[in-house]
């Protein structure tokens, strides 16, 4: 398991698939709910979009880990990252990039208006895994 | 008890996750290839694959907290179901029919953006149930995208 980022992993964060991401709040409740974007920040930080002030939002202010699993479907495997919350960027290049990929997501899914970006919510890698999706036939 | 609304989306979603959190409260996403609801609309059943299982069992043995996400892509149409663990088993065959009929939604409802080349892909991404869990539903939230998002549809005092 690394706790670095590798290069491979990010055309996988650029697909536009949906991640899905697990938080858990203060008193011990899991949230799992899927997630636009990923952004790729260095090799040891990630950003995630902070669009609505929902309870992964809260969650991670009250407890900062998060699981992230991003798919990578053409090369048949997932990918699973622990994450801490650090900070939550409303300005700079990290939101600016990510405000540009979430209105482009926002247009191809017929979400325009409704997805809007928040902040730049930074997070430091913990670890990250490959898991690669066993032949099923 | 799960409205009839959400009984039919059930029959629709192609997409889930499931989440747990461990003793130290650090939270874990497990991969998620079914779902079934028991007669009393109350308990859920979820199917997982090899995959998904670190620190599944631990986790619900030790504190019985899950939470399940399900969403009709491409629509993202989704609701979360949130619960305690009642049980588990190992998948059954006739848990990986219901496996097989949520892949053919899930490839039939993205081929059309990606390309019948994805197929094989595609069909990987919904895997082979290895455990069953059963838990009680207890809380279930609108999940779609846009001003509703969070809304409680059942459980809470709200």
């Amino acid at each position: 398991m690394d706790t670095r980022l590798p290069a491979e992993i990010r055309p996988v964060l650029d697909n536009g698939i949906p991640a899905a991401m697990v938080t858990c709040s203060g008193d011990g409740v899991p949230n799992a709910t899927a997630i636009s974007q990923v952004y790729y920040v260095s090799e040891t930080h990630v950003a995630l979009s902070f669009q609505f002030f929902n309870k992964t939002i809260r969650n991670v202010r009250e407890n900062p880990r998060a699981h992230v699993t991003v798919h990578d479907i053409h090369g048949k495997s997932l990918w699973m990252l622990e994450l801490e919350f650090e900070r939550s960027e409303t300005e700079g290049p990290v939101f600016d990039a990510m405000d540009m990929q979430i209105e482009a997501i926002a247009s191809m899914t017929g979400m325009t208006g409704i997805f809007k970006l928040r902040a730049a919510d930074i997070y430091r890698v913990i670890s990250v895994e490959r898991q690669f999706y066993p032949p099923h036939v | 008890m799960i409205p009839g609304k959400i009984i039919h989306f059930f029959d629709r979603a192609n997409v889930g996750l499931a989440g747990t959190r461990d003793r130290n409260l650090v939270p874990h996403g497990h991969s998620v290839c079914g779902w079934a609801l028991a007669p009393d609309a109350r308990t859920l059943t979820v199917f997982v694959p090899e995959g998904g299982r670190k620190h599944l069992i631990e986790s619900l043995e030790d504190n019985g907290q899950i939470a399940l996400t399900i969403e009709q892509y491409p629509e993202h149409e989704a609701y979360q179901f949130k619960g305690r663990y009642i049980r588990h088993r190992p998948a059954e065959k006739g848990d990986a029919e219901i496996a097989e009929r949520i892949r053919e939604r899930f490839v039939q409802s993205v081929l059309a953006f990606v390309g019948e080349r994805a197929g094989p892909s595609l069909r990987a991404f919904v895997q082979v149930p290895a455990l069953a869990i059963d838990f009680e539903v207890r809380e279930l939230f609108v999940q779609t995208p846009g001003p509703g998002a969070g809304a409680r549809l059942v459980g809470g005092e709200g």
